[in-house]
């Protein structure tokens, strides 16, 4: 598990480091997606959750579902363009999970990718995720998880 | 012509009172526009003719009494922003500021959304009252609401927002919206004007409309460092106007998270402890175990007394699992003395009232 300031980033995961979002390539050919440690700790508490449907296509960087925590609202932008195949009910009943887990129970939704290889090529992972997320702590003045 | 837009000053624009859609309608442009680099950052004053406003994340069927509202000819719509459900007449003021996440000081969202909501009590309290931050978001004067404020993030650019209550009609907003209160009558109207204030009821006359904008851009000035130069809405906000329209009025903008009314239903529970008898009476989100809102009332005495105002505020929306660190942490915070009332209390009563019904 990487660490950055104090905050997980796994290394397996793919991210947009821009957006905060991780991915995870999945055996059958679908993509799972959720909020970094990094982008939790800057929202605080989440206290809403509202996923687009399944079924719905989502362009790459555009938004598949819609968090709240302290009033502000925020988009989870899709690294990839896709179909949303599900949205993870347990994070509807308790958003909070998204703080507790958010690489684990609280992600946020599943797709299947369009065009997977062509999406994913300027993700970042390993170490070029972790060196991402340092220049973007610094740049955003981030202290620490 | 193209406009040239100063890089360092906020350009002021009051869109004048407009029906709530359009008002919607022109927040979704300007974060496109924003994104798009096609306007500066910009401060916006903005009224609405009567309306029921709902948060992003609210059903309109849990939080308001649309029987009411569509009798009365009062328009509902959705926000951009977070936040709960408020009623918006020509009597009170909107303001917000859209821009870029670097036109702000670097920190995360609580520390924004202090900064900024401390810039605009600074400003209010320019009308002669004590206006102050009240976490999570409220400004209040004297542990009363005087405005509520809420934002939205979207990748690099920001929208933030607050109400100033100038005047309110307590009556008809419990019409509207639905308040964690079995009966409205007249102890309902004291007691919720004992939580919410506005500035005539404060300084005994509604004050002009201009001397609050000019009272905010002050407090934005004085507490931000922003500076102000004052302008037309940017055409490229309202060549986007006519489509964002059309989202806002179409049928999914409003559906979103409809939820039946049932699933937050009013609970109440009545507590005999040693320091008194406390009353909850709360909205209950039974699907995901929240507290939505909570109203104490009882035979009991609390010490400072805007503790429990306080305390309703900070137990806005929040999992019935966090009640009693909450609860804790502003007992403590703000050495509340319950006279035998403990902060156990509080979270027994909520957990009796979640099991009510």
């Amino acid at each position: 598990m990487g660490i950055v300031r104090g905050c997980e980033i796994p290394e397996d995961l793919m991210y947009n480091v821009d957006n905060n979002v991780w991915l995870r390539k999945e055996d059958d050919g679908s993509v799972t997606i959720g909020m970094t440690s990094y982008a939790c700790a800057l929202a605080g508490q989440i206290v809403s959750y509202t996923p687009k449907g399944a079924g719905k296509d989502i362009k790459k960087d555009k938004s598949a579902a819609t968090v709240e925590s302290g009033k502000w609202v925020g988009p989870l932008k899709s690294p990839v363009s896709g179909t949303v195949v599900s949205s993870n009910d347990e994070v509807a009943k308790d958003p909070g999970l998204i703080n507790k887990d958010p690489y684990g129970s609280g992600w946020i939704a599943k797709l299947t990718p369009t065009d997977f290889a062509g999406d994913s090529g300027e993700l970042k992972t390993g170490a070029d995720a972790l060196t991402a997320f340092e220049e973007k702590m610094t740049a955003d003045g981030f202290g620490g998880c | 012509m193209t406009t040239t837009y100063s890089s360092t000053d906020w350009l002021v624009v009051d869109t004048g009172l407009r029906p709530a859609d359009e008002n919607m309608a022109l927040d979704k442009a300007l974060l496109l526009a924003m994104s798009e680099h096609q306007v500066p950052k910009m401060f916006r004053f903005l009224r609405f003719e009567e309306s029921a406003l709902i948060g992003f994340h609210q059903s309109p069927e849990q939080e308001l009494h649309l029987e009411f509202c569509h009798a009365h000819g009062i328009a509902v719509q959705r926000r951009l922003t977070g936040g709960g459900a408020l009623i918006f007449d020509p009597t009170q003021m909107g303001w917000e500021l859209i821009c870029r996440r670097d036109a702000l000081p670097k920190g995360d969202m609580a520390a924004l959304s202090r900064w900024i909501c401390e810039a605009a009590a600074t400003g209010l309290s320019r009308l002669g009252v004590t206006a102050r931050f009240r976490p999570r978001n409220d400004i209040e004067v004297e542990g009363r609401k005087i405005s509520g404020t809420g934002g939205i993030m979207d990748g690099e650019v920001l929208l933030f927002q607050g109400t100033v209550l100038v005047d309110l009609d307590i009556p008809r907003m419990l019409r509207v919206l639905r308040v964690p209160l079995e009966k409205l009558d007249a102890h309902a109207i004291s007691s919720v004007a004992e939580r919410v204030t506005s500035l005539k009821i404060l300084l005994g006359v509604a004050p002009d409309l201009a001397a609050v904008q000019d009272a905010l851009l002050e407090g934005f000035r004085a507490h931000m460092g922003l500076s102000f130069t004052f302008g037309d809405l940017p055409k490229a906000v309202s060549a986007l106007l006519p489509e964002t329209l059309a989202e806002v009025r179409g049928a999914e903008w409003l559906g979103i998270n409809r939820r039946p009314r049932d699933g937050m239903p009013l609970r109440k529970a009545t507590l005999r402890a040693p320091g008194g008898t406390l009353q909850a009476e709360m909205l209950w989100d039974s699907y995901g175990n929240r507290v939505r809102q909570v109203h104490f009332s009882g035979d009991y005495f609390v010490q400072p007394q805007r503790a429990i105002a306080d305390l309703e505020a900070a137990l806005r929306n929040v999992h019935l699992d966090e009640v009693d660190q909450i609860i804790e942490g502003l007992f403590e915070q703000q050495k509340v003395d319950g006279f035998g009332l403990q902060p156990e209390h509080f979270g027994t009563v909520l957990r009796m009232a979640a099991k009510d019904g």
